[in-house]
């Protein structure tokens, strides 16, 4: 990959993102809104975008419940939303 | 002047909740005194066990006794209180505890309390998250586990529902003769006092052998499946019985919301209510020792708490010689929740005159003040 | 980063933890893969010292021992000893309960221009900004000039306590100009007092948000929600160690001294009072901290001049007790739980309700639902344990001490 993108996957598709853009921001971007769902089974997304909240947690690279605002994208991070959640 | 109630129980944890409402079963007037919340002590604090213990022949009469008691209020318990028999297994890490498992099974066999002994390769079918190279396990198919607060919360509210009154707000400061006296200066009287204080007990009744065991939990998020049963080290019951006054052993349970709750540690005459991050470790690590992925699993929340630990293992329950009037439902240690109900029943026999279903003399206070007491 | 910057000026060793992958807090956070802002640069440069650490992606999670904390990082751990601290933990927004509020694209005000400055696109996203305070305002201004549709900024405050303050910041020309330059770069976007959402509606995410001023009461089409009210202070650390706090803020002395010998405390844990006043605050405690007083007593006149603004944001933004009027019996209350306010308006305190019902036992440790049960009943959120923020097993156990980042742990 360039200098400038990186290149993650994402329920097992790969996407294609700005070096130094968030996971929340890369998920996002594809259009999914959808990061996980609650106990009650209700959507969740990001909410305050600086890692207080946990709504926007994911599986990053087989580790459950991490804050995607927190994590930035690198070459062939892997992260998991509530499709394929554990 | 009459005394107003027939019975003041003090102190409003599961043990007292489960006294109060019995009492009230028994159609005796009740008052149920509590400084703080309902459940807010030992009750909130614990893992919820309600398991069978066979340490002695008293303990696990009361714990069978009591779980039955469990089971058949089971249909009535609000969902809160998350009900689940998920069962235990307990780990024998090498062969001297798979021989020390063959007997617990024979001896829970022989009582009519179901238990199946697992050899390596059966427990890793059943909790493949266990290391490999353990020796065995014995599985008990009929433990529970409960969430209490949400039960205590029921029980009081089938005593108030029977008439009894609740004091809450203020603590009970003394005992004399019939009467409470609360820290805003009220009193309550009452013919029969109840002391179901936990480790505030021997503020009120002096001389009563019962001393805070300070308890560390760790729970994780949620991570549904992890394991199925509660897991217990056989290793468990020579730390807890030895008398050594600081031990962890390894206790891990799966809660109905998928979180693992992690356990346990014992230190003796401990009142500090803070965390201490090195027994926490020590926890943990212990707990690695069995579980080695619980390493990537996410902690949310750690806590500390009390159980009310008595000088021989076993509960007081009945008539305290040194006050007229007064009897204790405390001292239950680690099995308070799992106790609850038969002690409250034993309790309630004790007080209206009603034959016990188990035998009430291995409980009763009168065993620890020697000879001339009687009992 | 101020504080970092003047203590490093001492010669003695720092470390800077700081909890996002790049330095810069909320508002001089680096666009991504973008430079760093250009008003951070300078204090960015007094960093570059051989006596400087700057860990990244770090959080502290407890305080084990005296002059020791534990801190986390990328799935590990590792002591640090100190001789002096500096909380400069900043601040998070207030979020209140209302139907919809957990939608997917409801997001805080802040929020959604961090998402923005992380890489989410906001070339024609419709956006409604709401709740209050001045933050609202510089979002919106920011959401569209990167390309953002911006279709209302409801502010809930009435509009006299606002102008109330614009007329007191007449004496401080910077920030008026501010504000003034935030209003014409949103020239054509209403802005409304008295405002707020009621409702946010939409399948599977927000689609449009439904807004009552006064008796009026309409719908707006809108992609996001962006939704904060005000800041609070990040004071778990502080409450971990045993600071002092007073009326809801971290104790200080004139040296940004907390109750706790050799920590101090600056910014938002002090008050909410700007980006200028907080810079000065760490550089005060940065200075105090490595005995240089009299360079540090020297910025007390600058300080009290900043001071001024913190009192004037209470009195402009107050929250008006109608906001509570929001929440329906079934809305959601605390979000990590699903708890909803029919299960716990019958309970008399925070900690009660918590036991029966889980409100405020999940992963954000109440830091979401512990404000909003606050506004809404008066609970009290209750004190700290460790780890102050989720953390691994593996990280709590510290049991790998040969790993890398414990033996880079730092001298005195």
């Amino acid at each position: 990959m360039g200098a400038k993108l990186v290149q993650v996957t994402i329920d097992g598709a790969p996407v294609v993102v700005p070096r130094g853009t968030s996971v929340a921001a890369a998920l996002l971007s594809t259009g999914l809104s959808r990061f996980r769902d609650s106990v009650s089974g209700t959507p969740r997304g990001p909410l305050c975008g600086m890692g207080t909240c946990f709504e926007c947690v994911v599986t990053v690279d087989g580790q459950a419940w991490v804050r995607s605002c927190l994590v930035e994208c690198v070459d062939g991070l892997e992260v998991e939303t509530h499709e394929r959640a554990p | 002047m009459p005394p107003e109630f027939d019975v003041a129980v003090v102190g409003a944890g599961i043990v007292g909740a489960s006294c109060a409402w019995e009492c009230a079963r028994a159609g005796l007037t009740v008052a149920l005194i509590e400084p703080g919340l309902t459940g807010g002590g030992a009750t909130a604090a614990n893992m919820g066990q309600l398991v069978v213990e066979d340490g002695s022949e008293p303990e696990f009469r009361l714990t069978q006794y009591s779980l039955r008691l469990w089971r058949d209020l089971q249909s009535e318990l609000p969902p809160e209180a998350e009900f689940d028999r998920v069962g235990s297994i307990w780990i024998a890490s090498d062969e001297a505890e798979m021989r020390a498992l063959e007997r617990k099974q024979e001896s829970y066999v022989r009582r009519g309390v179901p238990a199946t002994l697992l050899d390596s390769e059966a427990l890793a079918v059943l909790e493949p998250n266990l290391r490999a190279g353990l020796a065995g396990g014995l599985l008990t198919p009929d433990d529970v586990v409960i969430y209490p607060p949400p039960a205590c919360d029921f029980l009081v509210g089938g005593a108030r529902a029977l008439g009894a009154r609740v004091f809450r707000g203020h603590a009970a400061e003394s005992i004399e003769r019939s009467t409470v006296r609360l820290t805003d200066g009220s009193r309550v009287s009452a013919r029969t006092i109840v002391n179901a204080a936990g480790t505030a007990s021997p503020t009120l009744s002096p001389g009563v052998p019962v001393r805070p065991r300070k308890g560390q939990l760790a729970i994780t998020d949620r991570y549904p499946g992890w394991i199925h049963h509660q897991l217990v080290e056989m290793g468990y019951v020579e730390r807890a019985a030895s008398g050594s006054p600081e031990s962890v052993s390894f206790n891990l349970q799966p809660r109905r919301t998928g979180q693992l709750l992690i356990g346990s540690s014992r230190q003796l005459g401990n009142d500090d209510p803070r965390v201490d991050p090195g027994f926490l470790r020590s926890m943990l690590d212990r707990a690695l020792e069995f579980v080695p992925g619980l390493s990537q699993l996410s902690v949310v929340r750690t806590w500390a708490g009390f159980r009310p630990a008595s000088s021989d293992h076993l509960p007081l329950i009945g008539p305290w010689p040194l006050q007229d009037g007064v009897y204790l439902a405390t001292g239950h240690d680690g099995l308070g929740v799992t106790m609850a109900l038969g002690t409250g029943r034993l309790l309630a026999d004790q007080v209206v005159g009603r034959t016990p279903e188990i035998p009430v003399e291995p409980y009763l206070p009168a065993r620890v003040l020697g000879g001339s007491h009687g009992g | 980063m101020a504080a970092a910057g003047a203590a490093a000026e001492s010669g003695r060793s720092v470390v800077l933890v700081d909890r996002r992958p790049h330095l810069g807090g909320n508002v001089w956070y680096p666009v991504a893969g973008g430079p760093p802002v250009a008003e951070a640069m300078a204090s960015l440069r007094r960093l570059e010292r051989p006596n400087v650490r700057v860990v990244t992606g770090a959080e502290v999670l407890d305080h084990p021992r005296a002059s020791t904390l534990l801190v986390g990082a990328g799935g590990t751990a590792w002591e640090t000893g100190f001789g002096q601290l500096v909380l400069a933990t900043g601040a998070r927004e207030r979020f209140l309960p209302f139907p919809g509020w957990t939608l997917p694209n409801v997001t805080g005000a802040g929020g959604l221009q961090l998402l923005a400055k992380a890489g989410l696109s906001m070339k024609g996203r419709s956006v409604v900004v709401a709740g209050s305070g001045p933050l609202l305002l510089a979002v919106a201004a920011y959401l569209r000039e990167q390309g953002a549709d911006i279709r209302l900024v409801a502010e809930q405050s009435p509009n006299w306590r606002v102008w109330r303050l614009a007329v007191g910041l007449v004496r401080e020309r910077d920030r008026l100009q501010q504000a003034l330059d935030l209003r014409r770069q949103l020239r054509g976007v209403p802005y409304r007092y008295g405002c707020w959402v009621v409702r946010a509606e939409g399948d599977g995410k927000v689609e449009k948000v439904v807004l009552r001023s006064g008796r009026r009461e309409w719908t707006e089409d809108c992609d996001f929600l962006a939704c904060g009210f005000h800041l609070l202070p990040n004071l778990e650390l502080a409450e971990l160690l045993g600071c002092r706090i007073r009326a809801g803020f971290v104790a200080v002395d004139e040296f940004q001294g907390t109750s706790l010998p050799g920590t101090y405390a600056a910014g938002e844990p002090v008050g909410i009072g700007g980006l200028e006043l907080a810079r000065l605050e760490g550089e005060i405690a940065g200075l105090a901290a490595t005995d240089q007083r009299p360079r540090a007593a020297a910025l007390f006149v600058e300080r009290r001049r900043l001071a001024r603004f913190r009192g004037a944001l209470d009195r402009a933004f107050p929250l008006n007790p109608q906001l509570r009027g929001m929440v329906t019996p079934e809305t959601i209350v605390c979000r990590c739980e699903d708890v909803r306010a029919e299960a716990v308006a019958s309970y008399r305190s925070g900690r009660e309700a918590r036991l029966q019902t889980r409100c405020g036992m999940g992963r954000c440790q109440g830091r979401v639902c512990g404000p909003a049960t606050e506004f809404l009943w008066g609970w009290n959120p209750r004190g700290v344990r460790p780890p102050i923020v989720p953390a691994t097993v593996e990280q709590l156990v510290l049991r790998d001490l040969s790993n890398e980042a414990s033996t880079a742990g730092l001298e005195r």
